[in-house]
């Protein structure tokens, strides 16, 4: 039987996700969403995995700070309902600062890493100090706070740092913004303001902006004129101060001191604020805005939104967008936005270089959408010399937990989670009518046990439909569990070859690698139309074979999968179809038409009643340690099949049992636990 | 808000929402105690983080505990279970239940009253003591005693002399055995004071009382 002669797909995924645009219009290497993935090197991969690090009390979370020391690791500080908790490498354990408190019902607190350099006398005087770093705090309500490492101290008294919102350290000083009003502080000394007493403004000690600030940050890279200025937000405009001019004699006489740059784009979240790539990235009203100083050297000109591509997540934000939050990790951008939700639970990933090559000019992209969490605020620290990300997360139990991403495993927790990917729409070269035939796909980086579901919908119409839902299983690790290996049994890494040892069992180890298949899904030709088809209802109503879905000018396909994989290549067949050669007359529609939000379609509304397909499994899990045992329960939801819905749950509930019973087991000092 | 209003939508998946598992640590609940209400009708002070409890039953010493009834918590203070039959001879405990696991089982009750014309247990007949049938040293021995009928556990006591009884020998529960061995012991100034009594339920036994002298 000969090939269907109509092919189309897709061996590159690196031009990245594109919502916004006609699927049917999407160029090669572009994808229409994707869930849970990255598509880093062109392939189209299970995202890095997320780690419980610490649940914390609960209260309202109101951010999560880090302060780095002169010398030493950093702290990160989670700030929940009015209290600053403090953890440490290897972050396993944390305790309340000492200290003053912030106010409990405060919705945010804000921060500033700061520098002092120079201590005032009781006689004004000045003396220099050992600089010491001071992490200062402000939640709207209370006096300030700084955090020196040990303990938090309340700052009050004349002349000292005012209470207010957001902050920056910038140019030496300490800048604190309260509503619409920012206040410099002194050079060298954030914790005093006695300057601005002596050297006002015209009359005034602070400077005014149209609105309430919102946010601040550095500039990052050189600008020839203006030097690293300090960017401050209100919502709706963006303002330039000259922090760099370090003599505040001279910013009354300044041109251009406080200069306006962007009047009618502002900033909706300090929280997300952030340097990536050489350029700062905020989100807006209207979404995500990047300023890239080295080509505005002048701060003006064209500023174009950039994450028109996660529309379908757009358009569905909350209306409160003060909590987004950013987090920028390698050459990832991480945003995260509170979808159909107040907490935020999508967060958008893009990646500025899908491709780390040095030699090739790679597009940057927005990779995917990431759930599983819901993040507060980040926190990158460096630890022994290796970056690492964390977040706070107002999780759906109504517990506050502290993240690490980018785990390697590509788990959560141990867990696979879900993922998907929908294709843009393949037409084959052409626009004319084809009937689509099957799906050629080529997996890499298989790992466990993978479940995928392959669906399949019309450019122009129709739901996903299930064609095929492959199990993968890829054994992981290097040992076998009935083979016994002893102490003095080596590992081997690589093909290499190892020696066997003589003293153990004669085994050496070798690891198993990741694993790869090529595969098809079913014919459609051989399966029956779909119960809701929109074929009648929705999309083409002339007759080449019009009650068929598998006849469109496009075809689209949706992967939902679990556990670690790669998708390399999507390859659709179809066969041509003869398109009529005579025009139709209209026939005018006087039945009433219905098609559901996921394209199920039927003309009485009733049909359209049935939920969408989901499979529930709760397990139960027994986990021993010689006489200890504990059970854990798992119960999951899934969109691919109850084999798949089992074998998450599963995997919930062994992790949950073996985290149940090692809190009981007492430490093993040598001797039996039985 | 729709802040990019231009959507192009041919259809939207459903995809159930996900949240990361989390691995808080839970743990069985704490052991409950089980006590008399009123005749015929068991209680427990609820426990914490149960969501179940079973109620046990044997009925003797070297009986097998099966579930007698299974309830859930119910939220008050104390879990009550009635019509528990006082009629024979029998033990009862409760355990407490959640997704973990079971708690430790309560100590276990006998049946609110002796059945009806039952009398107290006999004093245990010891064994006279001596060198050799009690294996008697200067730092132990130990203490036999006759087995008797309708007895399910005995208890025993052991001090210096006259003085208050060791603390870790003071109405000891030794269960039904009919010997044990103490060894080990501070010499006292002249002898040790054993003294053990047999129990039946709602009739112990007198106690009897030896005095040992230590050997060479």
């Amino acid at each position: 039987m000969a090939v269907p002669i109509v092919q189309d797909g897709d061996t590159r995924f690196a031009k990245g996700m594109d919502s916004v645009s006609d699927p049917f219009t999407l160029g090669p290497e572009s994808y229409v969403y994707s869930l849970n993935m990255l598509n880093r090197g062109g392939a189209m991969k299970s995202r890095p995995g997320h780690r419980v690090v610490l649940t914390l009390p609960d209260g309202i979370p109101q951010g999560l700070k880090v302060f780095h020391p002169r010398k030493g690791n950093p702290v990160i500080l989670p700030i929940i309902a009015g209290k600053v908790y403090a953890t440490k490498k290897p972050f396993t354990d944390y305790a309340q600062v000492a200290g003053a408190e912030l106010y409990a019902k405060s919705e945010q607190v804000w921060h500033a890493m700061t520098t002092q350099s120079v201590e005032r006398n009781p006689d004004d005087s000045l003396k220099l100090i050992t600089p010491r770093k001071l992490l200062f705090l402000q939640d709207g309500v209370s006096p300030p706070l700084y955090y020196d490492g040990h303990v938090l101290t309340a700052v009050t008294g004349a002349n000292k740092t005012p209470q207010g919102t957001v902050m920056a350290f910038a140019g030496s000083r300490l800048w604190v913004a309260n509503g619409e009003r920012l206040y410099a502080g002194d050079i060298g000394d954030p914790t005093t303001f006695l300057e601005q007493t002596v050297n006002q403004l015209g009359g005034i000690s602070y400077y005014i902006l149209p609105d309430s600030i919102t946010a601040m940050a550095p500039l990052p890279g050189a600008v020839s004129q203006t030097k690293n200025p300090l960017v401050c937000y209100t919502r709706t405009s963006t303002s330039l101060f000259r922090s760099n001019i370090l003599n505040r004699n001279l910013w009354p006489t300044i041109e251009d001191f406080q200069s306006d740059i962007f009047p009618n784009i502002g900033c909706v979240s300090d929280r997300s604020v952030v340097n990536h790539s050489g350029m700062l990235w905020w989100f807006s009203d209207f979404g995500t805005v990047r300023l890239d100083s080295a080509h505005n050297s002048n701060v003006s000109g064209r500023m174009d939104y950039v994450d028109r591509e996660m529309t379908r997540s757009s358009s569905n934000l909350n209306e409160d967008l003060s909590k987004v939050a950013s987090a920028h990790y390698e050459n990832f951008l991480l945003t995260s936005v509170p979808h159909a939700n107040l907490k935020n639970e999508h967060t958008w990933v893009y990646d500025s270089n899908t491709n780390d090559r040095l030699n090739e000019e790679f597009p940057s992209a927005w990779a995917s959408i990431w759930t599983g969490i819901n993040p507060v605020e980040y926190a990158s620290v460096k630890v022994n010399g290796r970056t690492r990300l964390f977040c706070l997360s107002a999780d759906d139990d109504g517990k506050n937990r502290l993240y690490e991403l980018f785990t390697d495993d590509r788990r959560d927790n141990g867990c696979d989670f879900p993922w998907a990917m929908e294709s843009r729409a393949y037409t084959g070269g052409n626009a004319s009518p084809k009937e689509l035939r099957f799906l050629e796909y080529a997996l890499s980086e298989l790992a466990g046990e993978v479940h995928l579901k392959f669906s399949w919908a019309g450019a122009s119409r129709g739901r996903w439909k299930s064609f095929s839902k492959p199990i993968f299983h890829a054994v992981e690790g290097n040992v076998v569990a009935t083979q016994e290996y002893g102490a003095e049994d080596g590992a081997a890494s690589g093909s290499g070859s190892g020696s066997s040892s003589a003293s153990g069992s004669g085994n050496t180890l070798f690891a198993f690698k990741t694993q790869s298949r090529l595969a098809r899904t079913q014919d459609v030709r051989d399966m029956d139309e779909d119960d809701l088809t929109a074929s009648g209802v929705e999309g083409q109503v002339y007759q080449v074979e019009a009650e068929k879905e598998a006849i469109d000018s496009a075809f689209q396909f949706r992967v939902d999968g679990s556990g670690p994989c790669a998708i390399r290549m999507l390859r659709m067949f179809a066969d041509m179809v003869s398109d009529p050669d005579t025009g139709m007359q209209e026939n005018p529609e006087v039945a009433d038409h219905f098609v559901r939000f996921d394209g199920a379609a039927s003309k009485d509304e009733a049909d359209l009643d049935e939920a969408p397909e989901t499979w529930t499994a709760t397990k139960t899990v027994r986990a021993q340690i010689g006489n200890y045992g504990a059970n854990g329960v798992g119960t999951v939801i899934s969109s691919i099949s109850q084999l798949d819905a089992d074998k998450r749950a599963t995997q919930v509930a062994s992790a949950k049992a073996e985290a149940n019973v090692a809190a009981v087991v007492p430490d093993y000092v040598g001797g039996s636990l039985v | 808000m729709n802040i990019a209003p231009q959507v192009f939508q041919v259809r939207e998946a459903y995809e159930p929402r996900y949240s990361c598992p989390t691995l808080d640590v839970e743990f069985v609940p704490a052991q409950p105690s089980l006590s008399w209400a009123f005749v015929g009708q068991v209680r427990w002070g609820a426990v914490d983080t149960a969501t179940s409890y079973r109620l046990q039953r044997k009925s003797g010493p070297s009986g097998i505990w099966t579930d007698l009834v299974s309830i859930e918590a119910s939220g008050e203070d104390y879990e009550t279970v009635d019509d528990v039959s006082i009629t024979e001879l029998a033990f009862y405990r409760v355990i407490a239940t959640n997704s973990v696991g079971d708690s430790l089982p309560s100590h276990p009750m006998f049946t609110a009253a002796a059945p009806e014309g039952d009398v107290a247990a006999d004093p245990p007949v010891i064994i006279p003591d001596s060198e050799v049938s009690w294996n008697i040293t200067a730092d132990g021995f130990t203490a036999r005693w006759v087995p008797a009928s309708g007895v399910i556990n005995y208890f025993i006591d052991l001090g210096p002399d006259n003085e208050a009884f060791y603390a870790e020998f003071n109405d000891l529960d030794i269960g039904l055995v009919h010997e044990y061995t103490f060894s080990g012991l501070a010499a006292p100034a002249s002898f040790w004071t054993f003294r053990i009594r047999a129990n039946k339920p709602f009739a112990p036994s007198d106690s009897v009382t030896v005095l040992v002298t230590p050997g060479a």
